[in-house]
């Protein structure tokens, strides 16, 4: 597959199970290396960097968003955004400020003592993204992440997808279902580990 | 990330996971317990033989008469040729043995005494003026049994400062007591040593620190009352060199042997000889029972407990998967995670060996108020308690630590 993605893009990754989707999403956040070929995020080969490095870059230029949300529920939500730049090994007092104020951002103020299963599952999806955009990313990477949510929820976190963008993040997201596909600027289909089509 | 930020993060993770975290500790809170109630026994008894050394005195040999209480018959027997321990005894290894500093022949009986109306029952000393020299003690006040006090068959007496301690009451010298219903003066007060507890062979000698001293004669006239060739109960020997002892007191063995029609190689004796060098011995041959039993206890705890927390940690990581996953996927390097499960394990191991420690001072405690063994429980028992449960935490927590840390991601992430 040849595949270039702009900085600045909005991009849903499109297709049926088992068509690849999720596993391109996993390349693209340096989870799995290219069986084969290159892979170059920022410019950096991906494809040559040991797990170690590859932590790093999942770490500092990746923001993930799972469709389980996989937040830890031993802890609470200010403590969970901030894991990311626990990583990244930034002091606990600037990693709190900016855990706070990522959480206001994304509507959650008045919950920040609240741990996930205090939550309802847009409040903790909403969590995963905050988690997603703490370290800046170049790019965020959704798996289904309105999976599992309903309807009315789903159509709030994709609002906030758009806003995200339109701030200027970078966002690639795999869906299964085309009304959360019809948010994103491009489209593209997948089919048995192939590009098929690609909408504008 | 740095080890502080990853210590942390181990000690939120037992945190997040209490219960978890206490019962994965509990093999090593006994094997803690057992190892420190076992080290403070073997310290206990280790204070015990250095302060019974201290009583004994380094180069002193203690001729004590025998304790028959359990073979009656047997006194009876050896009583028809020999009249036990004597003052002629005691010239005899003066003159006859070279190297000795102080002769000194003792009496030793329970007398009932009377201090400022207070009754007791105290181990009362008959002693010549040089059974000073034979023990490390110092005076409080006044001073101790003169040769004079022996030979006027004075009625007076040196007493421990404990036996005033117990009475609670105020006494010095120049007051009277009643021992066995005579006044004898109060000439000195002995400070008080702790000499230990009134259990082994030696519990005749050194026992309570609550004695009474008076002069040998008058013991033997007021006390005894025994005028012609009395028996006395021991002869402690002080020698003039330390490596002479064990020769000086097969020597004395020899000669009392002699004064005691017995024979020459004759087990069955009517007296003891013990020198501070056979404790010792005894003692580095129970501390050999000692040391194996420990290094087992020690050894069967390090492996129960080790293979508990092991067994724990290998469930965590199984269990906690999908964290490990969203650790890894937001940046978690292989060695923040191997860090983390290690630094849980170490915290396991902190936390059981404080708790076991605490478990082993109160077993120590029972086993002290229920054997009146003695017991000593030194820091450095403490802290090698502390370091075995850590280093035996970290050892079996190392294999599932590196187990989580090789996990695929992905995989990780897709657990249910």
């Amino acid at each position: 597959m040849d595949l270039k993605i702009k900085s600045k893009s909005f991009m849903a990754i499109m297709g049926q199970s088992g068509s690849g989707k999720t596993t391109l999403l996993h390349v693209l956040g340096c989870l799995h290396k290219p069986s084969s070929g290159v892979y170059k995020l920022d410019g950096i080969n991906v494809s040559s960097l040991n797990d170690n490095q590859l932590s790093g870059i999942r770490n500092s230029k990746i923001g993930f968003i799972f469709q389980k949300f996989n937040l830890l529920n031993g802890y609470n939500i200010v403590k969970n955004v901030e894991l990311p730049l626990q990583y990244m090994g930034i002091e606990k007092a600037e990693r709190k400020e900016r855990a706070i104020k990522i959480l206001e951002k994304v509507g959650l103020k008045d919950r920040l003592k609240h741990k996930p299963s205090e939550l309802s599952g847009g409040q903790v999806q909403r969590v995963a993204i905050a988690r997603a955009l703490v370290t800046n990313p170049a790019i965020i990477l959704g798996d289904e992440m309105t999976g599992n949510l309903d309807s009315a929820t789903s159509i709030e976190i994709m609002e906030l997808m758009v806003q995200l963008h339109d701030e200027g993040s970078t966002i690639i997201y795999v869906t299964h279902s085309e009304e959360m596909g019809k948010y994103a600027n491009e489209i593209i289909w997948m089919s048995d580990g192939k590009r098929i089509i690609d909408h504008k | 990330m740095n080890i502080l930020e990853l210590i942390k993060i181990g000690i939120e993770g037992l945190l997040v996971h209490k219960v978890r975290s206490m019962l994965s500790i509990l093999g090593i809170i006994f094997g803690v317990a057992s190892v420190a109630a076992v080290l403070s026994i073997v310290g206990g008894a280790r204070k015990e033989v250095l302060r019974k050394m201290e009583a004994l005195g380094t180069n002193n040999i203690i001729i004590s008469k025998k304790d028959w209480e359990e073979k009656v018959d047997r006194q009876k027997e050896l009583r028809r040729i020999t009249s036990g321990l004597s003052l002629r005894d005691a010239e005899d290894l003066k003159n006859k043995i070279k190297g000795l500093d102080v002769v000194a022949p003792y009496t030793l009986a329970r007398a009932n005494i009377l201090i400022n109306d207070n009754p007791m029952q105290v181990n009362t000393y008959g002693v010549t003026g040089d059974y000073k020299k034979t023990l490390n003690f110092n005076l409080k006040e006044g001073r101790f049994i003169s040769e004079f006090d022996n030979f006027s068959h004075s009625k007076v007496c040196v007493i421990e400062e404990n036996l005033i301690k117990k009475l609670k009451d105020k006494i010095s010298i120049n007051e009277f007591i009643s021992i066995d219903h005579d006044y004898y003066l109060i000439v000195g007060i002995i400070k008080s040593k702790d000499f230990g507890d009134d259990n082994s062979e030696i519990k005749d000698l050194q026992s309570n620190n609550q004695k009474v001293y008076i002069p040998l004669e008058t013991s033997l006239r007021f006390i005894s009352r025994s005028f012609l060739d009395p028996e006395i109960d021991g002869i402690t020997l002080k020698v003039k060199n330390v490596p002479d002892l064990k020769k000086i007191s097969l020597e004395a063995d020899q000669i009392l042997k002699k004064n005691h029609h017995l024979k020459e190689d004759s087990k069955e004796k009517d007296f003891n000889i013990l020198i501070a060098v056979d404790l010792v011995k005894n003692f580095e041959s129970t501390q050999n029972i000692f040391n194996w039993v420990l290094g087992c206890s020690a050894g069967i705890s390090l492996l129960v407990g080790g293979i508990g927390i092991m067994n724990i940690m290998l469930a965590n990581v199984s269990e906690r998967k999908r964290e490990i996953g969203v650790r890894l996927s937001i940046g978690a390097t292989q060695k923040d995670i191997l860090f983390q499960f290690v630094f849980e394990s170490a915290g396991l191991g902190v936390l059981g060996g404080f708790l076991g420690l605490i478990l082993g001072i109160l077993l120590t405690e029972i086993i002290k108020m229920q054997s009146g063994m003695p017991t000593y429980f030194s820091y450095w028992g403490a802290a090698l308690a502390i370091f075995i449960s850590v280093f035996d935490a970290c050892i079996f927590g190392t294999y599932p630590a590196w187990k989580a840390s090789k996990l695929d991601p992905v995989e990780a992430l897709n657990d249910d």
